[in-house]
């Protein structure tokens, strides 16, 4: 069914709605403050800013309140509600979107962590790999809110096919980052080494955050078609 | 859910979102009927098949033509006064409206359970005891009572009490008699118009697990208004609607999965999410 044959039925349970609709823009919000971790974690881990870490670390508690908020939510609809059809592929996505998005904050998490650990130490090299994935991580996690939002057959598709070749790019971009860092484990057993192990998981975090960025356009996939891939 | 699992889905002919069965799987099949209640249309051109063993829900909002279609099924609305009914519906392939076809024996093979449970004012025994009797069993009675009583899951609650009023018990246990009644004369199909629609929580769930286990042997047609019950017990439901003109005609008819879950049509998808109804 298209969207707009649905609004022009929408005239019963408004309260429904406007809780759907609730449900949809806090998952963006979440969303958001997701984006923002990653981005600021990267960009402390690279300019080696400690406070700006710390305070990653403090906001995921945000992160964690809003995903049980939007659990709660859920639960909520699902008891007083009843829903079928769409509605339920909507409540059903939203649940399973919020565990990924929570676990992706947790991953911006763990990079502010490694951040700290590292301390000040002068990176062994200028990061570049690293910034990258990143960034082609967070362009993945908002194609896939966007997904989620338009809930369109034929965008959701194209969007999960661009984002299962972009997710093959990353582990690309991962399996350098390891070689190389590997390369300077292997030659220096002092400091650089040390951080060569920090970093690899830094990169290791940044290519769960594609896998789980995809899981979220199959769940915004699943929202339109029903079907569990 | 989906017991026919090897149901040959046969070409979608003019509609669709009208689940086709290979006929020969059908213990019941309309084809193009339509109920008139004097010069008023209630149905137009409903064509359906039911696949044998199977639950097969009707839904749709008050006035569409659930019961009425439902009624159709094993000619009830023969006793309706200037009901008219046009088209085919077959059982077994034999076509029920035909002149030669008694409309007595087709309610025998074709059981009805109303929303009301509606049990004689005899005994427990009596009412379970009725058709039998009536098509002239008259050994091994006691044997047939408890067989249906014990199908219908109420044996144990009234083994003690079979010469007791069949109005004395509970809502639920006289719902479950009228079940048994209808099993008492080993019916193929039975049509249940919300059977559950007058009973507690506790009543409505024995009644829908007793749907379930009677389907492995007994093909059942249900009218609801209750959209969780259609998606516990269902295989497959049917939607109906009445437009502006107020005649009821078949929206949607698909496995439990499609109508509950993704329906193809957007009437469907409005009311089975209580948008419309």
């Amino acid at each position: 069914m298209n969207m707009d044959q649905n609004n022009d039925l929408n005239v019963a349970r408004q309260g429904f709605e406007a809780s759907l609709n609730k449900l949809q823009s806090d998952i963006l919000l979440l969303g958001d403050l997701v984006i923002q971790a990653i981005n600021k974690s990267i960009h402390s881990l690279k300019t080696r800013n400690i406070e700006k870490s710390q305070e990653v670390i403090k906001d995921d508690d945000k992160i964690d309140d809003l995903e049980t908020e939007i659990q709660v939510l859920c639960v909520e609809l699902i008891r007083k509600e009843a829903p079928l059809a769409s509605d339920l592929r909507r409540i059903v996505s939203a649940l399973q979107i919020v565990d990924e998005l929570e676990r992706i904050g947790d991953y911006a998490e763990g990079i502010a962590k490694i951040s700290v650990t590292m301390g000040k130490l002068v990176p062994i090299n200028e990061l570049v790999l690293i910034p990258k994935m990143a960034e082609s991580s967070v362009n993945m996690l908002s194609k896939s809110l966007e997904s989620y939002t338009l809930r369109d057959f034929s965008i959701c598709s194209s969007i999960l096919e661009e984002l299962r070749s972009k997710d093959k790019e990353i582990n690309a971009m991962h399996k350098q980052v390891q070689s190389e860092l590997l390369n300077t484990i292997k030659s220096d057993s002092s400091k650089g080494g040390e951080q060569a192990t920090y970093l690899m998981w830094a990169a290791h975090n940044l290519e769960r955050i594609a896998d789980r960025s995809k899981n979220i356009a199959e769940r915004s996939l699943f929202q339109v078609t029903g079907e569990i891939s | 859910m989906g017991k026919i699992d090897n149901a040959t889905i046969a070409s979608s002919g003019s509609n669709e979102n009208i689940i086709k069965f290979d006929v020969s799987n059908n213990i019941l099949q309309c084809e193009n009927l339509s109920v008139n209640y004097g010069e008023v249309a209630a149905i137009e051109n409903v064509s359906m098949g039911i696949p044998k063993n199977s639950i097969v829900s009707l839904i749709g909002p008050s006035g569409c033509g659930k019961s009425t279609l439902l009624r159709c099924f094993n000619r009830m609305n023969d006793l309706i006064p200037q009901a008219s009914v046009k088209g085919s519906v077959r059982f077994f392939q034999n076509e029920i409206y035909s002149d030669n076809v008694d409309p007595t024996e087709i309610r025998f093979r074709i059981g009805m359970v109303f929303q009301r449970p509606n049990p004689f004012p005899k005994s427990i025994y009596e009412n379970i005891a009725f058709g039998p009797k009536i098509n002239g069993l008259t050994d091994n009675l006691d044997e047939v009572v408890e067989s249906s009583l014990r199908r219908a899951a109420v044996w144990d609650e009234v083994k003690d009490r079979l010469n007791e009023s069949a109005l004395s018990i509970s809502g639920g246990q006289q719902q479950r008699i009228c079940i048994a009644r209808a099993l008492a004369v080993n019916p193929e199909v039975i049509l249940m118009d919300e059977p559950a629609s007058a009973l507690d929580p506790i009543s409505t769930q024995s009644i829908e697990d007793l749907i379930v286990e009677l389907s492995s042997e007994v093909t059942i047609l249900i009218v609801t208004h209750n959209m969780q019950q259609a998606t516990r017990i269902s295989d497959y439901a049917a939607f109906m609607l009445a437009g502006e003109e107020r005649i009821g005609r078949l929206i949607e008819y698909g496995t439990n999965e499609q109508v509950f879950g993704n329906p193809k049509d957007s009437r469907t998808e409005a009311y089975v999410t209580g948008r419309i109804g």
